[in-house]
């Protein structure tokens, strides 16, 4: 037996022996066909049925849950699909015969063989602390030890050039005891669609200086569309001390000073080991996947076409029962527990019929999932515009399952609102992100959904997350960020521009 | 010795530019066109080329504790896998298969409209050593399935002979690593012999691994749509009784061998879930796959 009750031996036993239900079905299929040439619609059909499907969902769930290793799972599955190739009257082809988890096994070790700086958060550890409040704003480096400093900014800098112009939002500066970077959000308006801006700021050749007059390649990265809307960082080059209190860019022929010094301590944090168990967490992500899936049903849509129904998210949910099962059989999910009921409620008030859960529905819902389901049924009007705004923020959260999170500002943008989040202490078969939930001045609670990232090193990328319902201009915000093993909890004031 | 209880069996095998017979007798792979093969072996080490016989018998060693065989290999003498010579040739020489020697690089990439960027790049990434150790476990992924694929195109008496010296080697010490994989191995092939024993649904079969003394228990409860059967049975099952061919003899489940041999045996086994399991006497022949059928000895 493991942590938290999870019992690798019976994961495994329960995923093969899923997976030689599955196999066993495929072969009595096979036999009922009485060998004859498999038509079109009967390879179709083959295929949607996807006995692999289930293993994947189940090995997913397992994997997720720390009850499987990832290895182990992919070689169950791949000796599976081997198994499965080789009762198809039809002849073997490379795909059905690769076994790769050995191969990606080998680059994840020879990855951490490198050797990395680990970098620690300032007052992450455990109980109630102040993250960063014992050095707001500091970053140290003693006895190999880095500690992460994080500042808010929300400062925009208007600039031009022949070609288009516009603006420059920074949201928050982060520093992780190896390198430094600001956040942004750019918007341009001119002829440059799609193209990088960072030579329309007059970036390319841009050297920034601190208070004590180092100076600094300024590099723009990240990504837009063509609405003119660039997110990304900007990193300087060579990394800066970590007591740097200003920087002055130039920007619109001029040098702006942005500051780097804190105006008032970064929020307590409140973390909170064991909240739910492992089995709890993954379905809870489950739902939030749910509720990211749910169409926005803008006023626009509903008056162009009010008998308009969405399609609900129901691929979400197909074969939850399947994943109950397995989580309950590994140790991971006690059968006492009420998040299968409340998964019932939620998919059923959605009218989502598939999930195969047996669990009675109860009305004991999460505050955030009751709040998130009153919002949809009510159907209201999004009330956020694109281009609404944007906040500056800046918090640290302490590790929650191996990871830390800092936030790095949020915009209100073409694509919604979006949180910047950087993610510290990433592995290639580590933990999914913990799940983030936040709740507005208004009391609503909102979702996530990661949307795309900028790798940073084997360990460390910066992600947006998009989030759900769009947030309102709210003068601060509740975060509650849950991972397996604890959750963490603050609330950000936002400096919105 | 638990395969006393099978007769020889034989297959034709590619060997060089002819066909030649493999042959597997007690517990044993026979090469009768090699004589010597221990100096082929070192011809071999010195240059010379390694005869398809040799290479197969190779093969045959390195997986005879290899759990892997279980998950792939037959569930029973009716579970039909089909692999021809010209696959494993395939699989050997990498023909067609591109994907064996490469592999993407993509790690988790940077999303949909994200540029390139200008981080520094770290020295090392993507280094000439992680290219070689990925090579080298490609290579030996690619070793491991020509094995498998050459194995199984031995027909079934050879890969259930397999499964049976895989159960034998674990039986002594079972490791925790390695039960959930003989665990199943068990219950996939017992499963489908209590349906046809008692006709109870495969899937409301559950096994465990019985490690203590005497040959273990079957226990039937619930009634309609929660009727399970549990089974806990040795390791040795897998070897003594299924590899052998014993499993379900004139409708009784045979749950251990008394007193193996061929083609005359002694078994234990249930007439009924509910019945104490009585010794019974079995004569063995050989089918045209190599398989032994058997039949209970009149009156005993």
């Amino acid at each position: 037996m493991d942590n938290w009750g999870v019992d690798r031996e019976r994961a495994e036993t329960h995923l093969r022996r899923v997976a030689e239900a599955e196999l066993r079905r495929a072969v009595a299929a096979r036999a009922g066909d009485g060998g004859a040439p498999h038509s079109l619609e009967q390879l179709l059909k083959a295929r949607q049925a996807a006995p692999a499907s289930r293993i994947t969902q189940i090995a997913r769930a397992l994997t997720a849950v720390g009850a499987l290793d990832v290895d182990v799972a992919s070689t169950i599955r791949e000796n599976f699909a081997l198994a499965f190739a080789l009762r198809q009257p039809m002849p073997l082809h490379a795909p059905d015969v690769q076994l790769p988890a050995a191969v990606r096994r080998q680059v994840g070790l020879m990855r951490a063989a490198t050797g990395r700086r680990g970098t620690v958060v300032s007052g992450a550890g455990g109980g109630s602390l102040t993250s960063a409040a014992s050095a707001p704003g500091q970053a140290r480096e003693a006895d190999g030890v880095v500690t992460a400093r994080v500042v808010p900014i929300g400062m925009m800098l208007p600039v031009t050039s022949e070609v288009a112009h516009g603006e420059m939002y920074l949201l928050a500066y982060s520093h992780n005891g190896s390198s430094a970077r600001i956040t942004i959000v750019a918007r341009l308006r001119g002829q440059l669609w799609g193209g990088n801006p960072a030579g329309v700021f007059g970036l390319e050749s841009a050297a920034a200086i601190d208070d004590k007059g180092n100076s600094y390649q300024v590099y723009m990265s990240g990504g837009g569309r063509d609405s003119g809307e660039w997110t990304g960082e900007l990193t300087l080059d060579p990394e800066p001390p970590p007591d740097i209190r200003w920087l002055d860019i130039p920007a619109d022929d001029e040098m702006r000073r942005i500051p780097l010094e804190l105006e008032h301590p970064l929020p307590d944090v409140e973390f909170t080991p064991g909240t739910h168990t492992p089995g709890e967490h993954y379905l809870h992500g489950i739902a939030a996947q749910i509720f990211c899936g749910l169409p926005v049903l803008t006023h626009k849509l509903r008056t162009q076409a009010p008998t308009f129904r969405p399609v609900l998210p129901d691929h979400l949910t197909d074969g939850l029962g399947d994943i109950v099962a397995a989580l309950q059989s590994a140790g991971a999910l006690s059968p006492l527990s009420q998040v299968p009921a409340q998964l019932v409620t939620l998919c059923e008030s959605l009218n989502i019929t598939n999930h195969g859960i047996t669990e009675q529905p109860t009305l004991d819902l999460p505050d955030p999932w009751l709040s998130l389901l009153t919002h949809y049924h009510r159907r209201k009007p999004e009330t956020v515009l694109p281009g609404s705004g944007i906040a500056g923020a800046a918090v640290i959260l302490p590790e929650l399952d191996g990871l830390t999170l800092a936030i790095l500002g949020l915009h209100n943008g073409s694509d919604g609102s979006i949180m910047h989040v950087q993610v510290t202490g990433l592995t290639s078969d580590g933990p999914d992100l913990p799940l983030l939930w936040i709740r507005d001045e208004g009391g609503r609670w909102h979702t996530t959904r990661r949307s795309f990232s900028s790798q940073l090193s084997d360990s460390e990328m910066i992600i947006r997350l998009e989030i759900f319902p769009p947030l309102p201009r709210t003068g601060r915000i509740e975060i509650l960020a849950a991972g397996r093993t604890a959750q963490a909890r603050t609330e950000v004031p936002l400096r919105w521009t | 010795m638990w395969f006393e209880s099978l007769p020889p069996c034989e297959a034709q095998v590619p060997c060089g530019d002819a066909t030649h017979a493999v042959r597997w007798e007690a517990g044993s792979v026979i090469l009768p066109s090699h004589p010597d093969a221990e100096a082929e072996l070192v011809l071999a080490a010195l240059g010379g080329e390694k005869a398809g016989c040799v290479r197969l018998a190779e093969a045959w060693s390195r997986h005879t504790a290899d759990p892997t065989v279980l998950t792939i290999g037959p569930r029973g003498a009716a579970d039909q896998i089909t692999v021809d010579w010209d696959t494993v040739q395939a699989a050997e020489t990498g023909a067609g298969h591109a994907g064996w020697a490469s592999t993407s690089m993509a790690g988790p990439g940077p999303g949909r409209g994200v540029g390139s960027g200008r981080f520094p790049m770290r020295p090392g990434h993507g280094s000439q050593h992680i290219r070689q150790a990925i090579q080298a476990e490609m290579e030996q992924a690619r070793q491991r399935t020509t094995d498998h694929l050459a194995l199984l195109a031995l027909g079934s008496a050879f890969s259930m002979r397999l499964a049976g010296h895989v159960a034998a080697a674990h039986a002594e010490h079972l490791e925790p690593a390695n039960r959930p994989t003989l665990t199943v191995a068990i219950e996939g092939r017992i499963a489908p012999l209590i349906e046809e024993w008692i006709g109870i649904d495969p899937d409301q079969v559950r096994c465990s691994i019985h490690e203590d003394t005497g040959w273990g228990s079957i226990q039937l409860t619930g009634k309609g749509q929660d009727r399970r059967l549990h089974t806990a049975l040795p390791p040795t099952w897998l070897a003594d009784v299924w590899a052998c061919g014993l499993t379900l003899v004139s409708r009784h489940l045979v749950v251990a061998v008394l007193q193996p041999g061929w083609p005359d045996t002694q078994v234990l086994a249930l007439p009924t879930p509910a019945a104490d399991p009585v010794p019974l006497s079995m004569h063995g022949t050989t089918d045209p796959t190599g398989n032994p059928h058997w039949e209970l000895l009149d009156g005993k």
